[in-house]
């Protein structure tokens, strides 16, 4: 899978979880730049991403991402 | 030894000026003897003893573990278990001891178990919860295992987290703490500073909103056997006063301490009183305790595969929503239960974290009405109005469920409850608030006090109130620090004849 395929299920993802259809997410988005983005709504988040790509994060994982272009790199990481 | 005591004064005088004058690459050996020093003469040698098997468990099990890959789950489990099992045992034997009795007597053979007579190490709750996300942050592959044992000990037992935290992370702290800091004059000014910022706080606020509290609190009103009504909510008002002086005061005297050497220590507070939601105030009170559930509590809970199970058990009983939102709820209850539990072992403290998983889950489930309610009533949520109306709601909630604290039981708690709605508001104004166990000049210095700190903290929403400061012109800066000084010196509750009160969360 490529990365700007990742990236355009990541929207997907975002949208759904954040119930916001204009959420766009790039190599730099953080939780700072999604308003609902707290730690409650960040594991549903990960959980939501596990689903769509049929991976696992480590808790370590988990807690330590950035941003989202780290997160495509362990989505890339681990389906590849 | 305390550390509003002059002793400790001259105790970080030494460490600092020691530290200074030897080699960088040995600065952290005054740290680490100054460290075993300050736990020796504050508990016992002990203590010490009990405080370094910690420190080894957690560095030979977090090396076990990394080594043996296959066995690193049962490694890891033990050794959390008996780090965990330390702290259980030390501090909170006496609530299982307490509960086996009652179990006992239902049964009908009663027994009169005794307690154990042991005493915690200072600051157990504190370093053993940083231990154990130690040993995590290595199960879980984010850090590699410390080789010196020496590093280790320093980060579990830095002298001025010794008190009540904060409860630091080993991939960011350690190599603060090990790496010998250049002197910088400005870093070491700022650090002063704080620390005089936090004596103010201690010892002018927190000591006479302590006696308000005492007074209320312990039924010692003047004319009056049981507070009520009013009195009540004064009580309760000037604890959480208390409580926030007290503990960020604390922590001001600690950052203040780290930054004479140039460490700079995570912070616990960020004005939680600006708050608009609880949720929002717990990510600005304690912070580093409030991020420790979420990163070794609530995650872990939550990815496990029991909870996976409920995920997919909500989902199918009642759908999609249901399995988001409820497994969170669930979380969030394990995480204000451990929450009340790690304050204290009793049956008071773990109401009081269960009130507060109320209000936070309570805000969570109505936050849809609430927002179809703002857009029928056209609300205009960026009002400055809107935004103090939600301030004064978090205060309350968060002063309701926190006046159940500096009771004697949950008993006496509830029944302070029930007194709270007598009708007696003429208290504020026929002078007997100056039977709170403060005169007229106390009272007033205390309400001074107050002002001053509000004015402090709408600074400090703009960023470091130290470095504002720092820009104004020289005298404007000197007059305002001598001021504090003198503050501390004439309006501080210290001296022959008066101790200080221990710091609330040095308890913990």
């Amino acid at each position: 899978m490529k990365r700007e395929e990742i990236f355009e299920k990541l929207n997907g993802v975002f949208q759904d979880v954040f119930d916001d259809k204009s959420i766009t997410v790039n190599e730099k988005t953080t939780a700072d730049d999604i308003e609902q983005w707290d730690s409650l709504e960040h594991i549903n988040l990960i959980l939501a991403v596990e689903t769509e790509f049929g991976m696992k994060f480590t808790i370590g994982e988990t807690t330590t991402m950035h941003n989202v272009g780290e997160m495509a790199d362990i989505i890339l990481q681990r389906i590849s | 030894m305390s550390i509003v005591s002059f002793y400790f004064f001259v105790f970080v005088a030494v460490v600092v000026g020691i530290y200074y004058i030897i080699p960088r690459t040995n600065r952290w050996i005054p740290l680490l003897l100054g460290s075993a020093v300050f736990i020796i003469i504050s508990s016992s040698w002990k203590m010490y003893i009990i405080f370094l098997t910690q420190v080894i468990l957690a560095y030979v099990g977090a090396w076990l573990l990394y080594k043996n890959l296959k066995q690193s789950r049962l490694i890891c489990g033990i050794a959390i278990a008996l780090e965990i099992g330390t702290l259980i045992i030390l501090k909170d034997s006496s609530f299982f001891i307490i509960n086996y009795r009652y179990i006992l007597r239902l049964l009908g053979k009663p027994r009169q178990i005794p307690f154990l007579k042991i005493a915690a190490p200072l600051a157990i709750s504190y370093y053993t919860l940083m231990l154990v996300s130690y040993i995590l942050d290595v199960y879980w592959r984010k850090i590699e295992p410390e080789k010196n044992p020496l590093k280790l000990l320093l980060y579990a037992g830095f002298f001025p987290q010794m008190i009540a935290g904060p409860i630091s992370r080993y991939s960011k702290t350690a190599a603060e703490l090990w790496e010998g800091h250049c002197f910088n004059y400005d870093n070491f000014c700022f650090g002063i500073q704080r620390f005089l910022w936090g004596l103010f706080k201690k010892l002018v606020l927190a000591e006479r909103l302590g006696t308000i509290v005492t007074s209320i609190y312990t039924g010692g009103l003047e004319g009056t056997s049981t507070p009520v009504g009013s009195y009540i909510w004064i009580g309760a008002v000037a604890y959480v006063f208390q409580l926030y002086t007290d503990f960020s005061g604390g922590m001001d005297i600690v950052l203040g301490t780290a930054q004479l050497f140039g460490i700079v220590l995570p912070e616990n507070f960020r004005t939680p009183f600006y708050s608009t939601s609880m949720s929002e105030l717990w990510r600005r009170w304690h912070i580093t305790l409030g991020l420790w559930l979420k990163d070794y509590i609530m995650f872990p809970f939550l990815k496990s595969r029991p909870a996976a199970k409920f995920r997919a058990f909500c989902q199918k009983q009642f759908g999609k929503k249901a399995a988001k939102t409820v497994p969170t709820y669930l979380g969030t209850f394990l995480v204000w239960f451990c929450c009340g539990f790690w304050h204290g072992g009793t049956y008071k403290w773990i109401f009081w974290g269960l009130c507060t998983f109320v209000i936070i889950v309570g805000g969570m489930v109505l936050q849809p009405f609430f927002n179809k309610l703002q857009v029928l009533l056209r609300v205009n949520t960026e009002a400055e109005s809107w935004i103090l109306f939600g301030r004064l709601r978090t205060f309350l909630l968060f002063t309701i469920a926190c006046s159940v604290q500096p009771a004697d039981s949950l008993m006496s708690a509830l029944k302070m409850w029930k007194n709270a709605f007598v009708y007696n508001p003429w208290v504020f104004v026929d002078g007997s608030l100056y039977q709170l166990g403060l005169d007229r000049l106390d009272f007033w210095v205390m309400i001074f006090g107050l002002m001053v700190l509000f004015v402090v903290s709408k600074y400090q929403q703009r960023g470091s109130v130290r470095e504002i400061i720092a820009r104004q012109n020289l005298a404007f800066r000197w007059i305002l620090w001598i001021g504090l000084l003198m503050a501390v010196l004439i309006f501080g509750m210290y001296g022959e004849g008066y101790n200080p009160a221990d710091f609330i969360y040095g308890g913990f």
